[in-house]
């Protein structure tokens, strides 16, 4: 499954910047949605999904604080040892709760 | 006053020369005689035409006047200066006749195939996940490759391996890959085998956010796009 939407968040644009921003979205996630597994904290842990996002540029002043549009991807697998492009992944486990909607993923992160 | 006497000594006409100034050198034709200094920098060199047989001329320290000027030659045994050229002037033979000059375009063009992102990139897929906006068909590969050096990958703090690759086909089965460690930046280049392939740029990290980001093309930080070497 696949979810996409915008969401304007403040991001400074250099890497730790970037990692920041990243870390900030898994936590808020984990709040929302505790066993939903988007990343992989060490090289074997199997993950229900992940996060694909840009850090768009472009820059806003949204309620007194400089924020930019982040293009964010949640991709979920729909069967276990598969991946998003249907090719074998032994990582892959599907989520064996109610995928979030659009909308929940977008508050939650 | 000192007196120099020539080697093949005085003939009953030849009273000797007088040396007068710093510098001067004795010299000899069909009797002796004073070589006057030169002017600063120049050197003396045999000259038949001359009465003396020598003659002060240009040194390579006194035709060089100014940092980064090079000596050529302008002719036969006569030296010259060429200033030095402008800020990334080239220097090219024209003819004869060596210049700096202003070489528009070089050797190869470059142009964006992609469409650029608008930002840098962070997965934390762990298979090979497509980098959002860079693909592109290839529809003439004649003469051509295909580069991407424009873009660099960095990883969280952890350590896990991450890969990012240019790939031409679905199955992944004929790529370049290249792991990306902490604050390495990683390229790749492709070299197109048919027209009609898709190139794009895939990506995947063992654990923690992989980042593809930019900062060598046009010194522009934030962006990643596939570039074409014609």
């Amino acid at each position: 499954m696949r979810v996409t939407f915008t969401k304007k968040i403040k991001c400074e644009k250099n890497e730790v910047g970037y990692l920041v921003c990243v870390n900030k979205m898994i936590e808020n996630l984990k709040i929302k949605f505790p066993n939903l597994k988007l990343r992989a904290e060490d090289k074997t842990e199997k993950i229900h999904g992940f996060l694909d996002l840009i850090h768009s540029n472009n820059a806003e002043k949204e309620n007194g604080i400089i924020a930019t549009n982040h293009k964010i991807k949640v991709i979920m697998y729909e069967k276990s040892g598969i991946d998003h492009n249907d090719m074998k992944h032994e990582r892959a486990i599907r989520y064996n709760e109610t995928f979030p909607t659009e909308k929940e993923l977008k508050e939650a992160i | 006053m000192v007196r120099i006497i020539g080697s093949i000594g005085l003939t009953v006409s030849d009273e000797g020369t007088d040396l007068t100034t710093k510098g001067d050198v004795h010299g000899y034709s069909n009797q002796n005689a004073r070589i006057p200094i030169g002017n600063n920098n120049l050197v003396l060199m045999a000259d038949s035409g001359e009465d003396l047989g020598l003659a002060w001329k240009a040194s390579s320290t006194s035709t060089l006047t100014t940092a980064g000027d090079i000596l050529v030659a302008s002719g036969a045994n006569t030296l010259s200066r060429l200033a030095r050229g402008s800020d990334d002037q080239y220097l090219r033979m024209n003819g004869t006749s060596l210049g700096w000059e202003t070489v528009s375009g070089g050797g190869a063009t470059l142009n964006k195939l992609s469409a650029e992102t608008d930002g840098a990139q962070s997965v934390t897929s762990t298979s090979l996940n497509d980098v959002t906006d860079l693909s592109v068909t290839i529809t003439d590969n004649t003469g051509k490759f295909y580069a991407g050096y424009s873009i660099n990958g960095y990883m969280n703090s952890t350590s896990y391996n991450a890969l990012m690759c240019f790939t031409d086909d679905s199955t992944d089965s004929n790529f370049t890959q290249i792991d990306a460690s902490r604050d390495t930046q990683v390229s790749d280049n492709y070299v197109g085998d048919n027209d009609g392939q898709t190139l794009k740029v895939r990506a995947k990290v063992d654990g923690g956010t992989l980042t593809l980001n930019s900062t060598n093309v046009s010194g522009r930080n934030g962006h990643m796009e596939i570039l074409e070497v014609s």
